[in-house]
């Protein structure tokens, strides 16, 4: 399990919005976590990048226990996320925002910067070829010398993902990566994650696209009103009554 | 002495107070700062100074007179910096703010010139003596006023539905355009009021130190930040409670410290507040 | 602002160079070399206080007291030790960047109004401390007589001699902060300035980031501030006030956040105002207020600037009212457009 989450809790106020929540993560796999709106699962992302910490409950990555660490460290861990409504540098340009994803692998600081030394001519290469390599991945090169807000709403999706993947990151967190696609372009999207799965990356998926679920998730994770109401695989999950519930109400008798 | 410093403080924090409020009020609103306060509470000054000067010595007249400019000075602040720029990053309006400081203080001095000017004094002789020391019957008429704004504007937010509408707005905005208030008009009459109020202790300030300059607001503009900071930005019995408070404390301080420092203190509380305490001593309160 | 095509920018950039060192001569009157000289260490001021609002977004009105504490530190350092400029300028460099640092670690993670209260404050309390520390800095009187530079017997008490020493500085300093710009370094502010929580979730530090520009920036700005006291050789502390913050604001403000030619144009232009417009006398000091409210409600960016501090941040929603009732879901769709 290279991501385990036991009993985290978040309250907002008087709101609970992540209940005692636990799940496990394997290694290598695509783990879906469904649920309907303001389910907590957006709050779960938050609480494991640290960026709002939980109120209790551990996070473990590899063994080590994470959740009271900054952002920045959750990062340089290995955990790189998008996020659910797009955060990204909108008037920098696309090249630049990949770039900037590439932090945590280099060191130059302030003296390489002015000085231009051999540390940061090395690092400037690297990094500016490794992202050439991504944007090719993603199918942004074109754009690359774009403010990043110019962008179409589905490019920016692309490139937040592409940010994210350029930490090297082993595993991923994505918030509802395929929201306002079309057909077409989840077709893709799916085609998109099957790569990055078999190039050994870990992926926490959270996702409202039935279809892309069933189709690339090896585990699924139900959360509703901050409590996970079940887990397991696409077929267990699709006929779980909890989970039918949830999504479509009580049945009628 | 100490009882003198007492007096000093509670008169000088009645002033102190009433700016708070007027920065509470936009606050508790919108979410921002005027940086500009200070300077309508000089030209507040002036407009009395002109009244009692070329007019008729007339107290009240000048108070009206200062309170009317301050109105109208708050409504062109709003619009400029605060309607103009919905929807912008807060940063962007306080900065508007920070040019209208500029603008009006230099504005002043073009106009008025930038030497101090002397107030004619009103009721400066003392009125009684308490515990050894002279309160001066300016001094009563000031705390007087002063308390007797605080519980008009208590009436204004309780018991006017004007009031409701402001209390509403600042503590829900999308619902309270939602029940019908205008938004719009709610801000901009606060906005005015805050204007008024610090204009209204101009006038006051005007008499009480006897000298007008336009440079005299930066240093009110800041304490009444300061206290309203420290009694608690959200809430207006906060910001009563700040000034009161920074005057006294400021005035004591005296005792300690060489008078050129005595300013020093209410910077030093700013920062200390600010670092540790930025909900001000009562803490986070909704609007009361 | 327009752009330039890479050939074209170096040929631009070496003119300009011409231009500047053939100044003196081109000017004649010292009146104007002054000036210029000036405009040099305004541009090094700007320029720093750009390294804080321009790309971290904090905004700071304190500058004008790290201005005083560099002119001070080596004022008294050369005065009472006998040290020459080229080792107090530098010793009061790294000084104002030390209180730079620890003002910084202090008040950076105030949000956005509250920090320009605490520098604002900051500043007061420098000047107050000026002003009453009379054993120290000869409080309101000022320090006079600080002693003229001079390298090897060459003295830099001519102007323009003075203009060059200045020029060069100047040069330098925004030479670095052009690489530092376009480093790793300058990316993560950049980002801090875009998207504080992503640039964290990236990996970056941004608490530390804002440390570092601001100390960076103090370190500029003493630099500066030592060079005008041996430069103009009398200071006092109502030279280093809330107008020279407000002024240096300004200058950034109308030049360009965020770029690195923004605060020269700033400088340069707001340098020139009084000398332009000496015909309006005392309203003279009107259009800097002017200039700063028009600035943000007509171009928030500046002349020069690179947009993105005044864009709302994703996923925000406007307080967007008109005079009918507001409508919630058009209001969901408004959120996140252009101011």
């Amino acid at each position: 399990m290279i991501l385990e989450i036991r009993d985290l809790e978040k309250r907002f106020g008087g709101l609970l919005a992540v209940n005692k929540v636990s799940l496990s993560v394997a290694e290598g796999t695509t783990h879906a976590i469904i649920g309907p709106n303001g389910a907590g699962k957006t709050t779960l992302f938050n609480n494991i990048s640290s960026i709002i910490p939980a109120d209790s409950g551990q996070v473990v990555w590899r063994g080590e226990r994470i959740e009271r660490l900054p952002p920045q460290k959750v990062s340089a861990k290995g955990i790189s996320r998008t996020f659910q409504n797009i955060r990204l540098f909108g008037y920098m340009s696309v090249f630049d925002n990949v770039l900037t994803g590439t932090h945590n692998q280099y060191k130059s600081f302030v003296w390489a910067a002015v000085s231009h030394n051999a540390r940061y001519r090395r690092e400037d290469k690297e990094g500016r070829a490794f992202v050439l390599e991504i944007l090719e991945k993603v199918g942004l090169v074109e754009k690359r010398k774009e403010y990043a807000r110019n962008l179409s709403y589905g490019e920016q999706r692309k490139l937040e993902i592409a940010r994210a993947l350029a930490a090297r990151p082993q595993l991923l967190l994505l918030d509802e990566p395929a929201a306002g696609m079309n057909t077409a372009e989840t077709e893709e999207f799916d085609r998109f994650i099957r790569e990055l799965r078999r190039e050994g990356l870990t992926l926490l998926l959270i996702e409202h696209d039935m279809k892309l679920v069933m189709s690339l998730a090896d585990r699924i994770t139900v959360l509703d009103y901050g409590s996970k109401i079940a887990e397991g695989t696409a077929d267990e999950i699709q006929n779980d009554e909890r989970v039918i519930e949830a999504y479509l109400g009580k049945r009628r008798v | 002495m100490f009882t003198q410093q007492l007096v000093n403080g509670i008169t000088e924090g009645s002033l102190f107070a009433l700016i708070a409020i007027s920065f509470s009020l936009v606050w508790g609103l919108l979410k921002l700062v005027n940086f500009a306060m200070g300077e309508i509470y000089m030209f507040g000054a002036y407009a009395g100074w002109i009244v009692v000067s070329y007019i008729t010595p007339n107290l009240f007249l000048a108070l009206i007179a200062g309170f009317a400019v301050g109105w109208g000075l708050g409504w062109i602040v709003e619009k400029v910096a605060f309607k103009a720029l919905r929807g912008v990053p807060h940063i962007a309006s306080l900065v508007c703010t920070i040019g209208f400081s500029f603008l009006f203080k230099e504005i002043a001095a073009a106009i008025f010139g930038a030497q101090t000017k002397a107030m004619p004094s009103f009721y400066s002789s003392t009125a009684i003596v308490v515990a050894g020391a002279n309160v001066s019957w300016l001094q009563i008429f000031m705390v007087a006023l002063a308390v007797g704004m605080m519980l008009l504007l208590q009436l204004l937010f309780y018991g006017t539905k004007i009031g409701l509408g402001v209390r509403a707005v600042a503590l829900d905005y999308r619902t309270a355009g939602l029940m019908g208030i205008r938004v719009d008009r709610v801000t901009s009459i606060a906005f005015s009021l805050s204007g008024a109020l610090a204009a209204f202790v101009g006038v006051l300030a005007a008499i009480y130190y006897n000298a007008i300059n336009p440079y005299m607001g930066f240093v009110p503009g800041i304490k009444g930040f300061t206290a309203a900071v420290f009694g608690g930005i959200t809430s207006i019995p906060g910001a009563i409670l700040g000034g009161y408070l920074l005057g006294i404390i400021e005035n004591m301080s005296v005792q300690f410290v060489s008078s050129g420092y005595k300013d020093f203190v209410s910077y030093l509380l700013l920062i200390v507040f600010l670092l540790f305490r930025p909900n001000g001593i009562l803490g986070k309160k909704a609007k009361l | 602002m327009i752009s330039i095509s890479r050939k074209y920018r170096l040929v631009l950039q070496l003119c300009v160079g011409l231009l500047l060192i053939a100044l003196p001569y081109l000017l004649g009157n010292q009146y104007f070399v002054r000036i210029a000289t000036m405009i040099g260490i305004y541009v090094v001021l700007a320029s720093s206080l750009n390294l804080i609002i321009g790309f971290t977004g904090m905004y700071s009105l304190g500058h004008g007291a790290f201005y005083g504490i560099g002119a001070y530190a080596s004022a008294i350092l050369s005065l009472s030790l006998h040290w020459p400029f080229w080792v107090t300028m530098p010793l009061a460099g790294l000084f104002t960047a030390m209180v730079g640092a620890f003002l910084g670690l202090a008040t950076l993670r105030l949000r956005q109004t509250f920090l320009v209260f605490g520098t604002l404050a900051f500043g007061e309390i420098v000047r107050i401390l000026i002003m009453n520390w009379n054993s120290l800095t000869r409080g309101p009187m000022g320090i006079p007589g600080i002693p003229v530079p001079s390298l090897f017997g060459f003295s830099f008490k001519n102007f323009s001699n003075y203009y060059y020493l200045v020029l060069a500085f100047a040069a330098l300093v925004v030479f670095l902060i052009a690489r530092l710009y376009r480093s790793r370094v300058g990316r993560a502010w950049v980002a801090i300035r875009e998207d504080e929580v992503a640039a964290s979730t990236m990996g970056v530090p941004v608490f530390g980031y804002k440390v570092l520009a601001f100390t960076i920036s103090c370190l500029f700005t003493g630099l500066a501030g030592a060079f005008y006291g041996h430069f103009v050789r009398y200071i006092s502390a109502d030279q280093f006030g809330m107008n020279e913050s407000f002024l240096i604001l300004t200058m950034v403000a109308l030049g360009g956040t965020g770029s690195i030619i923004g605060p020269v144009i700033g400088a340069v232009i707001l340098m020139l105002i009084p000398e332009v417009f000496r015909f309006l006398a005392q309203y003279r000091s009107v259009l800097y207020g002017a200039i700063l409210i028009l600035v943000i409600v007509i171009k928030p960016e500046g002349l020069a600037g690179v947009k993105g501090l005044f864009v709302p941040p994703s996923g925000t929603a406007r307080f967007q009212f008109r005079k009918r009732k507001i409508d919630p879901a058009a209001e969901g769709q408004a959120g996140g457009g252009a101011a």
